[in-house]
């Protein structure tokens, strides 16, 4: 019996000792990391540090102490908020390192890393997120919105550390996704309460097309926009009224004339034709250089369909600016 | 007549200038038409004729001055209901001078000749004409439209009863496909004459097919 008690003495005041000397190390350099981070003004970095140092030191007294639950509510915050950390095994003993390893597997979540800005192309370009998880453990990973109606499910499977996932910028439909507020959304598929979600918000725009502008013409001058509509008025008021000219003649300088009527399908002739070069007009593309076939001009054209190509297709791809908020984690049992 | 004779020299001396130093060109063109030829008297029908003619045209240009000569000619039967039933040939001839100040128009003056054949006399009605015809291509498209109207400077018939006025019109389209030298117009021209007495009128009006090589 004395034997046991000066046993449970010694591991009592080796374990008191050997706390004190790691506790006095890690609390200056966690302490020196969180000041250091402070004085940059990254609070959230420093918070973090302080915070994590403040919960395993917690989660340790509080294990010591007899209290389990509270060192494991501790522990499992830290893994919440960090699945990527570990305690020392320098600094904190077997028993409270296995603990902290037991608590990590039980806790599935993962920890979202997003570019603050992603600009991509839609079904051409990808966003990209990275995940890091706390334990091995199938996921689903989705676009939803704000009320958690699904949008895309961007990945459905196993992760271990870490996984990158992509998106396309579509939806279900296969559509590129409107401009609005939406949620790139992690859910642990273990059934049971308690699950936790970990979602990121997502600001997503539709940005304008960056399209070219029209060349200069050899002039010096600028395309027009529309195509020009003088020619093509002039075309069919030219036709129609040559048109208008057989139907009429007869009555104006011969007004005796029986009227032949094969004229009228004279008259539709030139009346058609003149209706078929405004059409042609209209559907010609916005310059006039049928007059100059000069090299210049050829080199302008070229240069003006070229530009009016590649501007329809990029009115044609959808381009997205995504901006990332902040992380939050719901627990579905407490929904 | 001495003023007619006058504004052709003068006409002639201006433009031979401009197209001294120029080569000439040269055109021609057969035409078929369908003829309607009608006669009135005081208002009621005097004859009414129709029937094909065939002609052909010659000119050559020398920058903007053009010079042609037509000629044609057809057999008129009487139409279903005509109250002048004698056929008759129509024969027509014409020179021309014309200019061509801006691309969209050309004037034109020179005499006419036209002359009904029958089988023991000839009407002939002889005219200075002066033309105006406006064209213009129709963009994107190798058609060109145009309108011509004529007015008689002076006309005698040798009928008994002089001509107080006449004067005609035609317009039409022109196709030329793109790198030929051949074209085709489709067109529509009608004239109309009124005797001096004042109930004689009578009008020839044709649709035309041409055929033509060179300029228009």
């Amino acid at each position: 019996m004395m034997r046991r008690v000066l046993q449970v003495l010694l591991v009592t005041l080796f374990g008191l000792t050997a706390r004190s000397v790691a506790a006095q190390q890690s609390a200056s350099e966690l302490l020196a990391l969180g000041e250091r981070a402070y004085q940059n003004l990254d609070y959230d970095q420093a918070a973090a540090l302080l915070r994590l140092q403040a919960l395993t030191y917690l989660g340790a007294t509080e294990l010591f102490r007899d209290r389990r639950d509270s060192a494991l509510a501790a522990f499992r915050q830290i893994a919440v908020t960090d699945p990527k950390y570990r305690p020392s095994e320098i600094i904190f003993p077997p028993q409270v390192t296995g603990v902290f390893q037991e608590v990590r597997q039980q806790t599935k979540t993962v920890f979202l890393q997003v570019p603050p800005v992603t600009e991509f192309r839609a079904k051409v370009e990808h966003f990209t997120a990275r995940l890091l998880a706390s334990s091995p453990h199938d996921i689903a990973v989705a676009i939803t919105l704000p009320d958690g109606k699904p949008v895309r499910e961007v990945f459905a499977g196993s992760i271990a550390e870490s996984l990158a996932v992509t998106w396309d910028g579509l939806t279900d439909e296969g559509e590129p996704v409107k401009s609005g507020r939406y949620l790139l959304r992690v859910t642990p598929r273990s059934a049971g309460a308690g699950r936790l979600v970990r979602q990121v918000a997502l600001e997503i725009e539709r940005a304008r097309p960056d399209t070219q502008p029209w060349p200069s013409r050899p002039d010096g001058t600028s395309a027009p926009l529309h195509a020009p509509s003088g020619p093509a008025v002039r075309s069919l008021a030219g036709g129609l009224a040559a048109a208008l000219a057989v139907v009429v003649l007869p009555s104006i300088v011969a007004q005796d004339a029986g009227g032949f009527k094969g004229r009228f399908a004279v008259a539709a002739a030139i009346g058609g034709a003149g209706i078929a070069s405004f059409v042609a007009q209209r559907s010609r593309p916005p310059v006039d250089l049928a007059a100059g076939a000069s090299t210049a001009a050829q080199a302008y054209r070229r240069r003006l369909e070229q530009a009016q190509k590649q501007n329809a297709q990029a009115r044609a791809e959808v381009r997205l600016i995504v901006r990332a908020g902040a992380a939050s984690v719901v627990e579905l049992g407490a929904q | 007549m001495k003023t007619l004779v006058v504004a052709v020299a003068g006409l002639t001396v201006l433009t031979a200038g401009l197209a001294a130093q120029q080569r000439p060109r040269g055109r021609a063109f057969a035409d078929g038409a369908l003829v309607r030829y009608g006669s009135k008297l005081g208002g009621a029908d005097a004859g009414s004729f129709g029937g094909p003619t065939f002609g052909v045209q010659a000119g050559v240009s020398l920058d903007k001055v053009t010079l042609s000569a037509t000629y044609l000619e057809g057999r008129l039967e009487p139409r279903s209901g005509s109250t002048d039933t004698v056929p008759r040939d129509l024969v027509e001839a014409r020179l021309l001078l014309g200019v061509q100040p801006v691309p969209w128009l050309t004037l034109g003056v020179g005499p006419h000749v036209r002359a009904f054949v029958f089988d023991t006399t000839t009407v002939r009605w002889v005219m200075w004409q002066a033309r105006a015809r406006v064209q213009g291509a129709l963009p994107s498209t190798r058609l060109e439209t145009y309108v011509e109207l004529w007015y008689a400077l002076s006309a005698k018939v040798n009928l008994p009863e002089p001509i107080d006025h006449m004067q005609g019109g035609e317009a039409g389209v022109v196709l030329r496909p793109r790198g030929s030298a051949v074209w085709f117009r489709l067109g529509y021209r009608v004239d109309g004459a009124q005797l001096a007495s004042g109930g004689r009128s009578e009008s020839v009006e044709a649709v035309s097919f041409a055929l033509g090589i060179g300029g228009r």
